[in-house]
């Protein structure tokens, strides 16, 4: 590694380490393009979890909703008590941040709670299937599913075995 | 002599340069794997606690029993009907996130487990007591562990 000229003078500069520096300078540019991609990332990531967060605080509201409901199910009949819950955890966000939750039966694999447009509720400045199909590639979202036992509305008794999800999605107001 | 002295300076910076590069990307790296894992274990685990408490509100509701057994399984008298419904719920749960799914009560498995046991054994559980109860939904002091266990995102 350690080069001398001929008269036995040390060249500091030499071409070997100039060279040996060549994939160093090439290795501190790859990390330093890392780093800056690392932090443009981090941004994202900051606003991704607070959304995600905030998916999680009103999964966890709504579900402990139903909980101490004494009806801890979920079937068509009380779509209006989750509309009701999911009211009540808009409180948990700014003004006008949108949400939207959705309903789907395991059993099934069908919606079981659907608005009058899509199966999707939610305060989405038009329609949220729109603003999902929008937004969510933009990265700007965030969501939360929970499990819960579907109810039997005629029987008055849960439906043994079946299963529903519900999720929650939340994205970035849009200026 | 001198210069040969600034020359093995060069040099040492060199190394100290590439290892400190090399062990930032290996640290950054880390980093975000550590990350991506911790977020899949925490859905995990809630999803096996909502499981759990669904499966054991399915076993026992069937009978339509008393309210202060909502959370109990009654083991002797589970429909095989409503396995049937479990089964067919947890396997469109998998597909739909591609899960593995592991159900036990007292070391049997109550459905067909669903993909890989060994790999769903090892990311996230939950566990509920179950009390047993008599046809006049009295308990008859036996008590079974349900076990829920998922597995990785794959």
């Amino acid at each position: 590694m350690t080069r001398t000229t001929l008269n036995g003078k040390g060249q500091v500069f030499s071409i070997d380490v100039l060279f040996m520096l060549l994939p160093v300078m090439m290795i501190m540019g790859a990390s330093l393009q890392y780093l800056y991609l690392a932090e443009e990332q981090a941004q994202s990531f900051v606003l991704n979890s607070r959304l995600e967060l905030s998916a999680q605080a009103m999964a966890s509201y709504v579900v402990s909703d139903f909980h101490s409901s004494g009806d801890p199910f979920v079937n068509t009949s009380n779509c209006q008590d989750l509309k009701s819950s999911l009211r009540d955890a808009e409180n948990l966000f700014a003004d006008g941040e949108p949400y939207a939750a959705r309903v789907f039966s395991y059993f099934n694999n069908t919606a079981i709670c659907k608005s009058a447009s899509d199966d999707l509720w939610g305060n989405c400045p038009g329609s949220c299937v729109d603003y999902y199909s929008l937004d969510l590639m933009n990265n700007t979202a965030a969501s939360d599913l929970r499990f819960m036992i579907e109810y039997n509305g005629s029987t008055g008794v849960v439906s043994p075995g079946r299963i529903a999800g519900i999720s929650f999605i939340r994205w970035e107001k849009t200026p | 002599m001198r210069n040969k002295g600034i020359v093995a300076l060069l040099d040492g910076l060199l190394a100290y340069t590439v290892a400190f590069v090399c062990v930032g990307f290996l640290v950054l790296l880390m980093t975000n794997t550590q990350e991506e894992d911790i977020k899949t274990s925490y859905s995990l685990n809630v999803w096996a606690e909502d499981l759990a408490d669904a499966i054991g509100m399915s076993m026992v509701n069937a009978s339509n029993p008393p309210v202060s057994y909502s959370q109990a399984a009654w083991l002797s008298r589970t429909d095989p009907a409503i396995i049937e419904n479990l089964n067919t719920s947890l396997k469109n749960i998998a597909a739909d996130k591609n899960l593995d799914i592991v159900v036990v009560v007292d070391d049997n498995y109550l459905v067909m487990p669903v993909g890989n046991i060994a790999e769903a054994k090892e990311i996230a559980s939950a566990k509920r007591l179950l009390i047993e109860v008599d046809s006049a939904y009295n308990s008859t002091g036996e008590t079974s562990v349900l076990e829920v266990y998922l597995g990785a995102l794959r």
